[in-house]
């Protein structure tokens, strides 16, 4: 056996049998339906996208407000403690 | 094809990218064609007709990455055409078939009567058996599908002198063995 199969045929096949797989409306139908489904998939992207964003603001926003309560629980005024010398007894 | 017919095809797919019934004149003009070609390397009708339709709809689903190159609309359908074979082959895995009408492989054969027996035929499906397959798509395009050097290396992906280069050395082989009635012409 070669490498490529060749087959011999006594007639090209005639253009009224090709023209009956001819289909100009299904094709349209598929190009419709195709973009449709595009525009959807582009919609479910940008959704997506938006969605991603938003839960970064919103884990911004948290973060921001724990750190902003926690610095506010931080006491304010500062004492300081001297430990009296040890005396020799 | 005359580069103002080629200029007028352009002309439609323009009005095609923004009204797409505007593809169904390029989709009449080239069907056979198309689907000849298909069904050359596929020997199936139905696979054929699927792989044509395919073909037609990727063309239209991507009319608008398409641009002026200098050849014929047909060159970009014919390459998309073969593409999709590719891809089906390759799902399929099987080695990819080649069709031949008897009366193309006649007009190959320079006998001195004009009479082309069944032996010399066999002979030569054969010997073109053993050929590479990328000189065997540059004889299909070149000798069956008449399509010019330009044009194939666009369908290819090749440059124009390595599409010359394939044919003459397909060619070149065929003549060791075969009295050729094509010339190169490259």
């Amino acid at each position: 056996m070669g490498r490529n199969e060749i087959r011999l045929r006594r007639q090209m096949m005639s253009t009224r049998r090709m023209e009956r797989h001819r289909n100009y409306a299904d094709l349209m139908a598929r190009h419709e339906r195709d973009n449709r489904m595009k525009r959807i998939i582009r919609v479910f992207y940008y959704f997506l996208i938006i969605l991603f964003l938003l839960i970064i603001l919103i884990t911004v926003i948290r973060w921001e407000h724990t750190h902003v309560r926690q610095e506010n629980q931080k006491p304010n005024a500062t004492a300081s403690l001297r430990m009296p010398a040890r005396t020799p007894e | 094809m005359s580069e103002e017919e080629i200029r007028e095809e352009y002309a439609v797919v323009e009005r095609a990218k923004r009204d797409p019934q505007a593809f169904g004149f390029l989709y009449d003009k080239y069907f056979n064609r198309i689907f000849g070609f298909i069904y050359r390397q596929t020997d199936d009708e139905d696979v054929a007709a699927d792989l044509t339709s395919q073909t037609f709809l990727n063309a239209l689903n991507h009319l608008k990455q398409f641009e002026f190159r200098g050849v014929p609309v047909s060159a970009w359908l014919y390459r998309i055409a073969g593409n999709e074979v590719n891809k089906y082959y390759r799902k399929k895995k099987k080695s990819k078939i080649f069709t031949i009408e008897e009366e193309k492989m006649m007009g190959l054969i320079d006998t001195p009567d004009e009479k082309v027996d069944d032996d010399l035929i066999q002979r030569l499906i054969e010997y073109l058996k053993e050929l590479p397959t990328e000189m065997l798509e540059v004889l299909q395009l070149r000798f069956f599908e008449d399509r010019d050097f330009k044009e194939i290396a666009f369908i290819l992906n090749i440059t124009e002198s390595g599409a010359k280069m394939r044919t003459y050395r397909a060619l070149d082989r065929l003549r060791r063995n075969f009295n050729l009635k094509i010339r190169y012409d490259g």
